[in-house]
């Protein structure tokens, strides 16, 4: 079960395993790396975003509670640090070129559309607020249910399911405000 | 039933949240709202969208620099740094052929402090060198500095004397006793700037030592307030620059900074105020500065003999704190005219200088309107031309302009 692989290599880290850490590292530097993406949009700040969290993440190792999921944990600590490192840089956000998805089912003309889609989606998730931007992409992204996005928040469900709405019909205004290519 | 809830029970579908009686109530509203069909059409299109958004692979450098971080706790210490202070003499420190992390991290914080007041008076006549940092001034977008190599660690060597002298300063082992001082040191935030690679290469340039045995130093350090405003990631990477490494080993620049005219310019309230100012962070952490650090001919300004008078002067505190300078500071055209060789030379000479300090210019310098009109299109076009680029480089010209300024010709439509 990953959540108790990971209490044992935090376990292990907690006594200065260094290649335990690393193994914690290699684990979620994933959706951490792609969250801080998609909230700071710049692939060299993600980065920065990133190890600033894990940095967090082994300094307080010893104030984290064992028994709670470690990654709703570090994944907090990324969101605070992705909208710390937004609010200083109050940088206008370009989301990052998304790798081709387009399925070999498609034909030409899908193909063509779904890049257009998918292009406009990120150009108008890059005009939110990068709360609301963090929590289309927990949840579009990362894929997590309400609950998952609640811990990691440090909100209740309800919170949650009352600020995606939000921050989604945001995005949909944004999208529709936009002048067709 | 507003067109919110509509949306509302869209949405619960598309997350596969929807209970049989939620159905039921998205069925009727569907039936009953003719533009509910093209809402639930939009909203399936967006998650498809959303969805299609592919994570990005985490590059191999990341990995790497994560999983390091539990080496840097051990070698550079920052955690050690609330650790009780031992009574050990600071002069044992210069018997040691290593440099150990609160070492590192005193320099470390030394010289961010050192190097954020070069950059202030960098940023006040910039020079950038390229043409294409028009566009990029304001941060709007961030051009690829980050995708040059860092400073690697045979790029600079450890002046170690230097270092170890620097260190049994009695003002920064003061500094480290410092509570207040500590606790904003101890945050995780600035433990990781100040065990960063790159940055602890560049602590060990010459300059950096020298700056550190001057007392004063000391105190600017252990204003909290101010390293914290300065622990901007930006700013990190602007210390990594090779201008920047390069600027602080200038020699002549280095007594400048120990000159006690800049002790004084540092002491001043008023230029603490602004230095601390969200505008003048972004601006000193702009590309542009970057570029203008990078200048021989700006360097060699912050050189002349007037420069650090000027910096004292009344009038130019004022001016610093109006509203249109760092607008003025950061417009393309202002900018490009740093570029001109003749114009920097201008800048410099001594008739200049002095007119710096004259009440005329300050007056002028506070006016809105003059301002205004050195970031017009017209007057940037002028001072752009070929004929006035080759004037500025002419001793005539110097003394024309001079005259023109202090008569406020410029400042007349």
């Amino acid at each position: 079960m990953a959540d108790e692989d990971d209490r044992k290599l935090v376990v292990a880290a907690r006594k200065g395993d260094a290649e335990a850490f690393g193994l914690l590292a290699e684990r979620h530097a994933g959706p951490i790396f792609n969250l801080a993406l998609r909230v700071v949009g710049e692939r060299d700040d993600a980065m920065d975003v990133t190890q600033a969290a894990f940095v967090k993440a082994w300094t307080g190792l010893d104030r984290f509670d064992v028994e709670r999921p470690f990654f709703s944990w570090l994944y907090r600590i990324a969101l605070n640090e992705a909208l710390n490192w937004k609010k200083r840089s109050s940088r206008t956000v370009r989301m990052p070129e998304a790798m081709d998805v387009v399925s070999s089912a498609d034909t030409p003309e899908e193909a063509l559309d779904r890049r257009r889609s998918g292009a406009r989606v990120r150009a108008a998730l890059g005009g939110l607020e990068p709360a609301d931007r963090a929590l289309i992409t927990l949840r579009h992204l990362e894929g997590m249910g309400y609950e998952s996005m609640a811990e990691a928040l440090e909100i209740s469900p309800a919170l949650v399911k009352s600020r995606l709405f939000t921050a989604r019909q945001r995005l949909r205004r944004l999208l529709a405000s936009e002048v067709p290519a | 039933m507003s067109a919110d809830r509509l949306e509302e029970l869209l949405w619960r579908r598309a997350d596969g949240e929807l209970s049989a009686e939620q159905a039921s109530e998205l069925d009727r509203l569907l039936g009953e709202r003719p533009e509910g069909a093209a809402l639930a059409a939009e909203i399936d299109r967006l998650v498809v969208a959303l969805a299609d958004d592919a994570p990005e692979t985490v590059p191999p450098e990341l990995l790497a620099r994560l999983r390091s971080i539990p080496g840097q706790r051990r070698t550079g210490a920052l955690l050690d740094f609330r650790r009780p202070r031992t009574t050990e003499p600071m002069t044992r420190f210069a018997r040691r052929n290593d440099m150990n992390g609160k070492q590192k991290t005193v320099l470390g914080i030394a010289a961010f402090i050192a190097v954020a007041v070069v950059a202030v008076l960098g940023l006040y006549f910039p020079r950038p060198q390229a043409a294409d940092v028009a566009g990029t001034i304001g941060g709007v977008e961030k051009a690829t500095r980050h995708q040059s190599a860092q400073i690697a660690n045979d790029d600079v060597k450890l002046e170690d004397e230097a270092a170890y002298a620097m260190l049994q300063n009695e003002t920064i082992a003061a500094a480290l006793e410092d509570e207040e001082f500590l606790a904003v040191i101890s945050d995780p935030e600035a433990q990781r700037i100040l065990a960063d690679e790159g940055f602890l290469n560049f602590l060990s340039t010459n300059g950096m030592a020298e700056f550190l045995r001057v007392p004063m130093s000391a105190e600017v350090i252990r204003d909290g307030e101010l390293f914290r405003q300065l622990s901007s990631p930006a700013w990190v990477r602007m210390l990594q620059s090779p201008a920047m490494m390069e600027l602080m080993q200038n020699a002549s620049l280095r007594q400048e900074l120990l000159s006690p005219a800049f002790h004084q310019y540092l002491q001043n309230p008023a230029m603490a105020s602004e230095l601390l100012s969200p505008a003048m962070q972004a601006a000193m952490t702009s590309e542009a500065m970057a570029q203008m650090l990078q200048s021989p001919g700006f360097v060699n300004y912050l050189q002349s003999p007037g420069f650090m008078n000027y910096l004292q002067s009344p009038g130019f505190v004022n001016y610093l704190q109006s509203p249109g300078f760092v607008n003025l500071l950061q417009s393309p055209g202002f900018v490009n005219l740093l570029q001109n060789s003749g114009f920097v030379s201008y800048l410099q000479s001594p008739g200049f200088v002095s007119y710096l300090q004259s009440p005329a210019l300050v007056r002028m310098l506070q006016s809105p309107g003059f301002v205004s009109q050195l970031q017009s299109p017209g007057f940037v076009s002028y001072l752009q031309s070929p004929a006035m680029q080759q004037a500025m480089a002419s001793g005539m010209m110097k003394q024309a302009m001079t005259q023109q300024l202090a008569s406020g010709a410029f400042t007349r439509r």
